[in-house]
């Protein structure tokens, strides 16, 4: 087996023509020091065949370019010859070529198709993420619709945390709210929000709800649609309920939204700095504020502090108890 | 599918994370970076116990020794394997941010990390772990002497045996390789280190002179040899004189040098006969025609392969950029991986 390492691809043609001459000087070295081939055989520890092979240059007699180069070096090292040079002078010939593919180097082909697989996974990346987009971009839509049309019920009853950022879109969006707010008191003032949050109750409460309902969707409306109608509020809000009023005075414009123990919602909008509202109905209340510092709260003619209740600017509070219902 | 999606934009990376060294190999750019592996590490003053990464690599290997109190440079591994987990974590960390020029996004290469083939279980779990925890997306394990051959450019898929010699910083690593599997190896923890020690006690017992572990192994670059040569080289050093306790300076030649290596050498001849000895008579054969091969740092030793030579009777040829094979090998593997599936890999 250590005559014929297998070599299929070398062929005596192309290697006559490479000679380098490092075979030649190493002989010659060899020569001048008067040392046969065994001597140096035995100094490296190689078979004299190995040796004659490495002066003739005959290098696929040697399983792979390391070792080629190593007994080089070593056979250099022994003449005292420059032995980077000696392997220096190996590397730029061709024999090189011949000896590396037999390093099981890998094809080209890995390579590309990773190229192509990785440029394919891009492209579904880049997809995934348009729709990602697309889709985000359609539901923040619907969250601003909703919010600057606050008449989601669903919301508004179900989860107030989702109201947290709404001073922000309710301090700009005002003029979107005009126009939900003149249709819909006409149509149905008391039909449309009336049925939708509490259907099932709606049937007991009837003589009640007409005074209440009637009144908080007018005050919406009202301070948004033109300042004259600022002098109507203080008017066209009559207490009405079996609770005790609930006085709430702006400095300044802040969303509110008060519910009664029923569930019905008393007060949505965002009023304006001067004015102030009055409501009553079941008691006790449900209130959110989105800017706390610029209402002042009084319930049942007590002021009420709203600090405590007030995270971020946004007061969530519930005032009052059963027993204040007359 | 987040990792899956930064790894597309980084590339496979082949980590030879030795004792003394941390060489990384980015497939398609040859290796990139050759750092030691040294962390410094600074305590926060006061009453908080914080601790930040102030240096790695070569600007940390630089304060080995020469730290204030509140900075300890340190080397997070000892003998081939973790010996601090979480500082190798922030380590590979850094070297993994370093090879990616994107800064953009958070690597997250497939990553093959080469460990001593003596390392147990528990160790190279560690190794996983801490190459997983630095952002690697898919972490593969071989061992450094498959590595080091193929890095060697050994024709390991033949049926016919080779046998490669990687001397580390922490270890050194003998196996014999056929049919791209180990047939035989073995690891003993002696390395480059175990050469500084030896030099540092031989100092002090012959001269009553401490010298630092730098120093030591720069004699050991510049005047150590395995084997006696025909020139006897000289270097001048300092270091503290135990009885004076004041600096001195002396002169120490290369025989001095390769008395104080003798013990760790033929700790190092001994792993070799014995690999020898375990090998099947025919692949022995192959050895004995074509020779076995030196990769590794201490290779590098003037004269390791004329030691080695004289002591087995086997021809014995250094492999070209020794420091490198392991790394590159690693690289080579990785893009084998097509091709051969899984086999070069070791399991846990």
């Amino acid at each position: 087996m250590s005559d014929t390492p297998p070599e299929p691809t070398a062929t005596s043609a192309d290697e006559a023509p490479a000679l380098t001459g490092v075979g030649q000087r190493l002989r010659q070295a060899r020569e001048a020091r008067r040392l046969s081939i065994t001597d140096v055989a035995a100094s490296l520890r190689l078979h004299t065949r190995l040796v004659e092979a490495l002066e003739q240059e005959a290098f696929d007699q040697f399983a792979g370019a390391t070792f080629v180069r190593g007994h080089l070096r070593n056979y250099a090292r022994l003449l005292d010859l420059p032995s980077d040079e000696i392997v220096a002078a190996l590397a730029d010939d061709s024999h090189k070529q011949r000896l590396t593919p037999e390093l099981c180097s890998p094809p080209q082909l890995p390579e590309e198709r990773h190229g192509s697989v990785r440029l394919a996974t891009v492209l579904v990346a880049l997809a995934v993420i348009g729709l990602l987009l697309v889709w985000a971009i359609s539901h923040f839509d619907d969250l601003f619709t909703t919010d600057s049309d606050s008449d989601a019920p669903p919301l508004s009853e179900s989860s107030e945390q989702l109201y947290s950022p709404m001073p922000l879109p309710s301090a700009e969006p005002q003029p979107p709210a005009p126009p939900p707010q003149p249709v819909a008191p006409r149509p149905a003032p008391r039909a449309m929000p009336e049925p939708l949050p509490i259907p099932p109750e709606a049937g007991d409460e009837i003589p009640v709800p007409p005074s209440i309902e009637t009144p908080p969707e007018p005050i919406t409306a009202d301070p948004v649609s033109q300042p004259t109608a600022e002098a109507q509020p203080e008017t066209a809000t009559p207490p009405a309920g079996p609770g005790p009023e609930l006085v709430l005075r702006y400095s300044a414009e802040a969303w509110t939204e008060v519910h009664d123990a029923d569930g019905r919602r008393l007060l949505l909008g965002v009023p304006r700095a001067g004015e102030e509202r009055r409501v009553s109905g079941v008691a006790p209340y449900r209130v959110v504020i989105g800017v706390a510092r610029a209402v002042e709260v009084t319930y049942d003619g007590e002021p009420f502090d709203t600090a405590p209740h007030t995270q971020r600017e946004i007061a969530r509070f519930t005032v009052g108890t059963p027993e204040d219902n007359q | 599918m987040f990792r899956r999606l930064r790894g597309l934009f980084s590339n496979d990376i082949s980590i030879d994370l030795g004792t003394a060294n941390t060489l990384i190999y980015v497939r398609g750019q040859g290796i990139v970076l050759n750092e030691p592996s040294v962390v410094a590490i600074r305590q926060e003053r006061g009453a908080s116990t914080r601790k930040s990464i102030t240096a790695v690599g070569a600007e940390a290997k630089q304060m080995l020794g020469r730290t204030p109190g509140n900075i300890t440079a340190i080397r997070p591994l000892k003998d081939g394997v973790i010996a601090d987990f979480t500082v190798t974590e922030k380590m590979l960390q850094h070297f993994i941010h370093k090879v990616h020029k994107n800064r953009f996004l958070r690597p997250s290469p497939r990553v093959l990390v080469c460990v001593p083939c003596g390392s147990t279980q528990v160790e190279r779990r560690a190794i996983r772990e801490s190459a997983a925890g630095a952002g690697a997306r898919e972490v593969f394990l071989i061992d450094e002497p498959m590595a080091a051959a193929i890095g060697a450019g050994l024709p390991i898929s033949e049926a016919s045996g080779s046998m490669v010699l990687d001397i580390g910083g922490g270890t050194t690593e003998v196996a014999v390789i056929s049919l791209s599997g180990i047939v035989y190896s073995a690891s003993v923890r002696i390395g480059g280190d175990r050469f500084d020690e030896a030099i540092v006690n031989y100092v002090r017992r012959n001269y009553g002179i401490v010298i630092g572990e730098a120093t030591a192994e720069r004699i050991k670059h510049e005047i150590g040899s395995a084997y006696p040569g025909n020139e006897v080289r000289e270097l001048e050093v300092r270091g503290r004189n135990l009885a004076e306790g004041v600096p001195r300076s002396f002169t120490l030649n290369s025989n001095e040098i390769l008395e104080a290596l003798q013990e760790p050498l033929t700790g190092i001849v001994s792993a070799v006969m014995a690999a020898l000895e375990q090998t099947p008579p025919e692949l022995g054969a192959d050895i004995a025609e074509r020779g076995m091969v030196l990769t590794g740092g201490g290779s590098l030793l003037r004269d390791f392969d004329r030691l080695l030579m004289e002591e087995t009777g086997l021809p014995v040829v250094l492999a070209e950029d020794p420091l490198t094979c392991v790394a590159r090998g690693g690289g080579r593997a990785l893009e084998m991986m097509e091709e051969h599936g899984g086999e070069l890999f070791t399991t846990e």
